[in-house]
């Protein structure tokens, strides 16, 4: 199995959508971290594990241009498939993250 | 006759010496540091003033300086949140005299009550160089002492020259971002004052940080018209009684309903001849149905306003406010509010308490 800490391996305090928008964006997390591990996980056909503990929040943005983002490139059902979310510190982060990987587009919402 | 000098020199020395540790003297000498300090600060302020105003001399600035002020008492009830419009009446009354090139006195010596959404609005605007317009402006805490230890602890005086030297309150967090950006550091910290402040423990408060990263990011991409020049964005968070953590983010860019992108011509038509007024718009601003103006991305996009709406209804939430343009919404209940006054700006206010 590949795993994924965003606390650990990316930052305990998300920011927003873009880079321009500022530090630890969901864009950095999704070309430096989810896409590449991902993909790790798709060629070895493991699971991945992404852990949401640890995190000051999830902010909606930085869901929708990872995990959103992710379900548009590789499809929804393919993402649901592969990934495993750990969230015992609030099982909300998991459900949005959820949400957001089988609704990434905003007028499906 | 040489030795006679030494001895008188020797007394002098001693004297001094004497006179050096004394109480009074260490007083003397340290206001003369504060003065020295302070006449630094107020220099640079002139500087400041001076870049601002480049296009005239600094003897226009001079002049300026030494025009008489303008009183201008501030509503008794001196808060944005609760007194909106009277307010805004006040902030339009200050920005007329300071187009007219008055220096104005900003006397809020007898109000009643005075919150901190109103304090962090009024070193904003007074920071705004559009807003004061090269005009000085004086002014001096409220008598009540109650009031004037808010106003006092803000950290309203790290932004103005002053010639009191006031410490800011334990908790009090106020801060304008220059950089225009997005800042999870400082939605951590003000979030750490709140979870201590209200709960007194670490707790999982999602919302709360979330709410602050959605606000951070809806200044950054929609309040400015001109995106070469995103408008900066303040944050005030102020530790009340009963474990109240009161939160004021806001940006003076201009406005939710005037960035707002209208889909089809016909309802442009109709804003336009004002047959829509913008508290119409007020139920599709809530569910994200507003276009966004950035173009990037806008299929996925339009997910914080909803958002912040959402997490409103939570209990946590004592209070929640969004004042933008001439509408006033109690997030909490959807209640949208016409107000008679327009603010140029979006203006984001929430309170947190700990439910038993």
């Amino acid at each position: 199995m590949v795993k994924i800490s965003i606390a650990r391996d990316f930052s305990k305090n998300p920011g927003a959508r873009h880079n321009e928008d500022g530090n630890h964006s969901g864009e950095a997390f999704f070309n430096n971290i989810l896409l590449p591990k991902f993909e790790e996980a798709e060629k070895s056909d493991v699971k991945l594990e992404v852990d949401l503990n640890g995190l000051y929040g999830f902010p909606s943005s930085f869901v929708s241009e990872s995990f959103g983002k992710l379900s548009i490139l590789k499809g929804a059902d393919q993402v649901n498939a592969r990934i495993v979310f750990v969230s015992d510190e609030n099982p909300i982060r998991a459900e949005k993250a959820k949400a957001e990987i089988k609704n990434p587009r905003k007028d499906e919402q | 006759m040489r030795r006679k000098t030494n001895k008188l020199l020797g007394k002098i020395r001693t004297a001094y010496q004497y006179k050096r540790r004394s109480k009074k003297w260490r007083r003397r000498k340290g206001h003369r540091a504060a003065e020295r300090a302070a006449k630094s600060l107020y220099d640079r302020h002139l500087r400041e003033q001076e870049a601002l105003n480049q296009q005239i001399s600094w003897s226009q600035v001079r002049d300026q300086r030494n025009k008489i002020p303008k009183d201008l008492a501030a509503p008794q009830v001196f808060s944005f949140v609760h007194n909106t419009d009277e307010v805004l009446e006040y902030w339009e009354q200050v920005g007329r005299l300071f187009e007219q090139k008055e220096n104005v006195f900003l006397n809020i010596d007898n109000v009643t009550q005075l919150t901190s959404d109103a304090v962090a609005l009024m070193i904003a605007n007074l920071k705004n160089p559009e807003f004061s317009n090269g005009c000085f402006f004086v002014g001096r805490a409220p008598r009540d002492r109650a009031l004037a230890k808010v106003f006092t602890q803000s950290g309203f005086y790290k932004y103005v020259w002053s010639r009191g030297q006031f410490s800011v309150g334990q908790g009090n967090i106020l801060h304008r971002e220059t950089n225009h950006k997005v800042v999870p550091e400082i939605a951590v910290s003000t979030y750490q004052v709140g979870e201590k402040h209200t709960f007194g423990e670490a707790l999982h408060f999602d919302e709360l940080y979330e709410i602050m990263i959605e606000c951070m990011s809806n200044t950054h991409n929609h309040a400015s018209l001109n995106t070469k020049d995103p408008c900066r964005w303040w944050i005030y968070t102020y530790p009340a009684e009963n474990n109240v953590t009161c939160y004021s983010f806001f940006d003076l860019g201009v406005g939710i309903f005037q960035s707002m992108r209208t889909k089809d011509f016909f309802t442009k038509f109709l804003r336009t001849v004002k047959y829509y007024r913008n508290i119409d718009f007020v139920p599709d601003l809530l569910a994200g149905r507003i276009q966004s103006r950035i173009d990037k991305d806008n299929e996925i996009r339009g997910k914080g306003i909803p958002e912040i709406v959402k997490h409103s209804k939570n209990d946590l939430f004592r209070a929640f406010y969004l004042i933008t343009n001439d509408v006033k919404i109690n997030l909490k209940t959807g209640e949208p509010e016409q107000l008679k006054h327009n603010f140029r700006g979006t203006f984001f206010y929430w309170e947190i308490e700990a439910r038993v």
